[in-house]
């Protein structure tokens, strides 16, 4: 009996910076004995935190259906997220890769900023104000377009960089 | 008074009217329907990540403030015949258009454990995956559009005679009760599509 490998990867709502990676396979498959995450960069490189195992992957014991990686996302990222399916012998079994963007910091000062605008209304007229959250908001839809559309990790993650930048320097966008 | 879903809802068709008054010179401020756009898709995701936080209440009466003149309008339209919303123009047209709703719940286009939902165009209207944007979310995550199989994505079939366009997960994976689902798509037709909840 084999297994449809499926996973899904979604950024914490409250922790930005945590990463819960859930098995959604269907079938069975006594041979798996454990399954890896491997979170790839648009540089190539492994985004690792100190729980990762050789600097490359996390280790995900198969009993569990999920797993939080935690300090992970310290920025806004677009990442191939990789898992294995391994039997006892280290031998990959499945493996399936999915494209996926992280927009929660970029998101969250977005929300912020309409939150300010409740309390001071007149921040919307304010052209310079306005010009750069408009900006921060063309970013994080760029990202999500060049992952959905073109499956573009790199312009997805200039994007990204782009829009971390404006939220790095609030004093002088907004 | 008006839930956090209904006044993004009523955000979304303002923008819509918004722009058609600033294409036709009746709307002074030119990024009008920029600032509905920005200000709902904020208030869209934060919803979407905790619907009980209580900021939202300020801040999604603030997006129903900012809708203005437009929102009793907005209002009537989104009241219309079991979701079907007239076109504010005649003629074949490029429009845009955003669907939520969450698998199980009251909106829902698909039953938990289904693998594909339709939308209904109308007869005359042009879908091309490639022209038109076309981003479904699944779980707050923006799948890929995708013929590959082995790959988890989703993939689109359009009838162009009766302008029912199909749109289902690849991989043989299927929807969940819970999971939050999103459409945002562009296509060329003369009405928003035809909703029909399961």
């Amino acid at each position: 009996m084999a297994i449809i490998p499926s996973f899904t990867a979604i950024q914490s709502s409250s922790v930005l910076s945590t990463l819960t990676v859930t098995d959604t396979s269907t079938g069975t498959d006594i041979l798996i004995t454990q399954r890896r995450v491997y979170l790839i960069q648009a540089n190539g490189d492994f985004l690792v935190n100190s729980d990762a195992v050789n600097e490359q992957y996390f280790a995900w014991d198969y009993a569990d259906t999920s797993i939080d990686i935690t300090d992970i996302l310290d920025v806004d990222y677009a990442i191939y997220v990789r898992v294995d399916w391994l039997n006892v012998s280290d031998t990959v079994l499945y493996t399936e890769t999915v494209l996926n963007g992280y927009p929660g910091y970029e998101e969250n000062f977005l929300y912020g900023l309409t939150g300010a605008q409740t309390s001071n209304p007149s921040l919307i007229n304010n052209a310079n104000y306005y010009l750069s959250k408009m900006t921060l908001r063309v970013q994080v839809d760029d990202a999500t377009q060049a992952i959905t559309q073109g499956g573009d990790i790199f312009s997805a993650q200039a994007a990204y960089n782009r829009g971390m930048y404006l939220v790095n320097n609030p004093q002088t966008f907004f | 008074m008006y839930t956090i879903p209904e006044i993004i809802q009523l955000a979304q068709i303002s923008q819509y009217l918004a722009d058609n008054d600033i294409a036709m010179g009746k709307q002074k401020d030119k990024l009008f329907g920029i600032k509905l756009y920005v200000e709902r898709k904020s208030v869209s995701w934060a919803y979407l990540q905790d619907p009980t936080d209580t900021t939202l209440t300020k801040t999604s009466n603030y997006l129903y403030t900012l809708c203005g003149q437009y929102a009793a309008i907005a209002a009537g339209i989104a009241g219309t015949s079991g979701g079907i919303v007239p076109s504010p123009v005649s003629g074949v047209i490029y429009r845009t258009y955003e669907y939520f709703f969450v698998v199980g719940e009251s909106g829902s286009l698909v039953l938990d454990g289904g693998n594909s939902f339709v939308l209904q165009l109308g007869a005359g209207a042009v879908f091309t995956k490639y022209e038109g944007l076309f981003q479904l979310t699944v779980n707050q995550v923006p799948l890929p559009n995708t013929t590959n199989v082995n790959y988890l994505g989703f993939q689109t079939s359009f009838n162009a005679l009766t302008g029912d366009l199909t749109i289902s997960l690849s991989n043989a994976q299927v929807f969940q009760n819970t999971q939050p689902v999103s459409i945002n798509m562009a296509f060329a037709g003369s009405q928003q599509p035809i909703i029909t909840p399961v």
